[in-house]
């Protein structure tokens, strides 16, 4: 069993979240795809998790070891507040507006514990990234997870509609894990309608919000600055390259992160992950090549997909969504003999849709020759199988 | 300005006892966020300055264990994976733990130090209706969270040599939703022998079955009394038991933020489904699954700090001050005047010491142990801003 950043867990009870959290062994081939022993070329990739292939560079790495030369490794008193301070500097937002989290998991949590209630339940999308309805439910909050529209985004219109009376509205921009992005426009009259239709709670998760190339894009950052209703998380998981290192942040309105503070426990960063986080953001030419080269990654393995008559999602991630046709299952089973893992089933399309985390552009390369065989295999085996039924 | 293990205040600053709870509650994030302009003051940061004495935070003045050092560094290399997906992975961690307690991995939770553990025990048992029972002084986290819920907290006062008063905790034990027990006890130092532990349990058990006893053990690998044994293997046979841990003390990882909790299977699941999923780095895996490697470390460790506890306390003993019966790798010592004056006195010297401990703030300071060379200057340094 695998669990991506968006934990498994379906969140029926306890006892099935806490089981579905506790297998966290992956497949037997990751410990392969992380073992030196074997050569590059024989490692299974791993594109799964949505993960940056690259990691964060010497740079960031140099950083996270002066850290272990200072001696933080075994102090307390972190260093948070340098980290908060280099990130209002990179984006001009004022320190009392920022947040950290021990990924953008326990941010997505706090926030949850603080404005839903039994009463006042959330709002989200479904498949969409599920710490938020986790959360709720394991709290015995009511949750609505609204279908995706026909072209597999968020339903805006639904979601405003459903915001009434709901205490807190989840929007994951772009969405995990079809891919799909509002542009600027629709957020912006999609989150004026909830604010002025609604008294709940906006968190406008832009996890993904780097890797964007649509060029009507735009973050709610600005909003959420001054209004003390809408929330913006980010991550260091994804194109930072910092997903093992545990780190997200948020933006809010003085207000509303001095509310989710109380709450939160602020003890859960590690010192390294602190100033590797800060030489990161102080590093944004870093970044910028990153979104190119996941770019170019992006548009061939499209092109592939395109290619085989297949339909995808206008991906704006470091992942992409594609009608395969075949169960997710099935798919991913035949991958992973094959030494590559991929998704997960994300209901309800899992019958006939796969994600697919990007790689670099050798390791896609090597991939789709794996999956050109793998859909070559099952094409003929479920032909095979119409011709005895017929 | 430095913070504890216990994020709270370890120089100068409040000695208001609600400033202080409020401060555990919100945690350092909130105080780093909260206290002053950012940016403005380095002091923050504990850079060990040249020749400076830092006795504050109950830390490990060696680090992490030189392997475990290695392997945090090479974690670094893993740093773009979750850490499902390195090796070691959170799980490996987490069968490595239990095979070192001969418990099963369904008994073990890891936590983000033990911090984020105590929260969610807190957050599981403690409510309106169920109230929290601790002492004072203790650690004071889970009375935080408790306060934050709205919980009642009945803080039972020490008794005279400095330990937990186990008669009137079980007394208000009744009806309560957690018990909260660190043994040993921070900031007195004092532990309480196996027999007195589970005379107690039965009591509540017997008076309060629904009650869960939270054992903090985060000091367990320095005990010395030999009348002590930890409970972890009964928390893993009896329900509402549970029981902490931490890599912040004899491991010297309080930067890496690694704890674990240990309990019975469906008091884990119930923690495990609180807990943040993926809540150890890749580098903090890897640095506490090679701690756990070498049986040779921790015997090693343990002499040190007990040869250095040693000495500091008969040097305050030929002072004429009394020490609590430390088993930690701190003393709690009576200097019988305001601990604020004895810290400030001392930071003049370079020598920086606990923070207040109301209500024993006028009488009684905390001293973490550092090295035997450390705490040969600092004994130094006390004789003379004592004298």
């Amino acid at each position: 069993m695998t669990v991506s950043r968006r934990n498994i867990v379906k969140g029926i009870g306890i006892g099935t979240t806490a089981a579905a959290i506790m297998s966290f062994d992956g497949p037997r081939s990751i410990a392969r795809a992380m073992s030196m022993a074997l050569p590059p070329q024989e490692r299974p990739l791993l594109l799964h998790n949505n993960e940056n292939p690259l990691g964060p560079g010497s740079f960031v790495t140099q950083h996270m070891n002066e850290a272990m030369d200072m001696g933080l490794g075994s102090l307390y008193g972190l260093p948070s507040r340098q980290t908060i301070q280099a990130i209002a500097d990179a984006y001009g937002i004022p320190t009392e507006s920022l947040m950290l989290g021990n990924g953008s998991t326990q941010l997505l949590q706090s926030i949850t514990h603080i404005y839903t209630s039994p009463k006042r339940g959330l709002v989200t999308a479904a498949p969409s990234f599920e710490t938020c309805p986790d959360y709720a439910n394991l709290m015995g909050h009511p949750v609505n997870a609204l279908p995706l529209d026909p072209n597999l985004m968020v339903d805006l219109d639904a979601t405003a509609e459903a915001a009434r009376g709901a205490g807190l509205v989840f929007f994951c921009n772009p969405n995990n894990p079809t891919a799909t992005l509002h542009d600027g426009t629709a957020v912006d009259a999609f989150l004026d309608r909830v604010l002025s239709e609604s008294d709940a709670m906006i968190i406008v998760d832009e996890a993904y919000f780097e890797y964007v190339t649509n060029p009507n894009h735009k973050t709610q950052i600005p909003r959420a600055l001054e209004n003390e209703r809408v929330i913006v998380s980010r991550t260091f998981s994804k194109a930072h390259g910092m997903a093992g290192m545990r780190i997200g942040w948020l933006v809010g309105h003085p207000d509303t992160v001095s509310k989710l503070r109380e709450w939160q426990y602020g003890g859960t960063l590690n010192a390294p992950a602190l100033l590797g986080a800060k030489a990161s953001i102080e590093d944004p030419a870093r970044i910028q090549n990153e979104v190119e080269r996941n770019k170019a990654v992006r548009a061939f393995t499209m092109n592939w997909a395109i290619s085989k008559g297949m339909e995808a999602t206008d991906s704006q991630t470091n992942f992409v969504f594609i009608k395969t046709g075949l169960p997710a299952s099935a798919f991913r089973e035949a991958c992973e003999q094959r030494n590559i893992l991929v998704g997960r089933d994300f209901p309800p399309y899992e019958n006939q849709w796969m994600r697919i985390s990007l790689g670099t552009m050798g390791e896609m390369e090597r991939a789709i020759d794996v999956f050109d065989q793998v859909m070559t295999d099952l094409d003929g085996l479920s032909s095979r199988r119409g011709e005895v039924a017929a | 300005m430095s913070l504890s293990r216990r994020a709270v205040f370890a120089g100068g600053g409040s000695s208001s006892a609600n400033f202080a709870q409020l401060v555990t509650a919100r945690g350092r994030e909130a105080l780093v966020a909260e206290l002053g302009p950012l940016g403005g003051e380095s002091g923050l940061i504990p850079r060990p300055q040249k020749g400076e004495i830092r006795l504050t935070s109950n830390e490990n003045p060696f680090g992490p264990p030189p392997q475990a050092m290695t392997a945090i560094r090479e974690g670094f290399a893993g740093a773009s994976r979750y850490p499902s997906n390195t090796q070691p992975n959170m799980s490996d961690l987490t069968t490595a733990l239990a095979d070192r307690l001969g418990c099963e991995t369904s008994n073990i939770v890891l936590g983000a130090g033990s911090g984020e553990l105590l929260k969610r025990v807190a957050q599981a048992y403690v409510s309106p209706e169920r109230h929290l029972v601790t002492a004072s002084p203790t650690y004071l986290q889970t009375s935080g969270v408790a306060r934050y819920l709205r919980a009642e907290v009945k803080a039972i006062s020490l008794t005279n040599d400095g330990k937990l008063d186990l008669d009137a905790m079980a007394d208000a034990s009744r009806g309560a939703g957690l018990v909260f027990f660190c043994n040993p006890n921070n900031p007195t130092g004092t532990v309480h022998s196996a027999s007195d532990v589970y005379e107690f349990m039965r009591t509540v058990q017997r008076t309060s079955p629904e009650t869960v006893i939270h054992f903090d053990e985060a000091y367990h690998e320095y005990v010395t009394d030999p009348n002590y044994e930890s409970v972890a293997w009964m928390a893993c046979e009896v329900p509402n038991v549970f029981v902490s841990r931490t890599f912040s003390k004899i491991f010297g990882m309080a930067g890496m933020r690694v704890g674990y909790g240990v309990a019975s299977g469906p008091t884990i699941e119930k923690l495990q489904s609180l807990a943040l999923g993926m809540n150890i780095s890749v580098p903090s895996v890897s640095g506490a699954h090679t701690a756990l490697q070498d049986p040779s470390y921790e015997p090693k460790e343990k002499r040190r700090n007990t040869e250095a506890r040693q000495y500091t306390v008969d040097f305050l003993n030929g002072l004429g001050y009394k020490v609590f019966d430390s088993n930690t790798n701190f003393i709690f010592a009576n200097i019988g005047r305001p601990a604020a004056d004895f810290r400030s006195a001392c930071r003049e010297h370079g020598v920086g010491v606990g923070r207040d401990f109301p209500p024993m703030e006028k009488t009684h300071a905390r001293i973490s142990i550092g090295t035997m060379d450390e705490m040969q200057r600092a004994c130094e340094v006390f004789k003379e801003v004592l004298a």
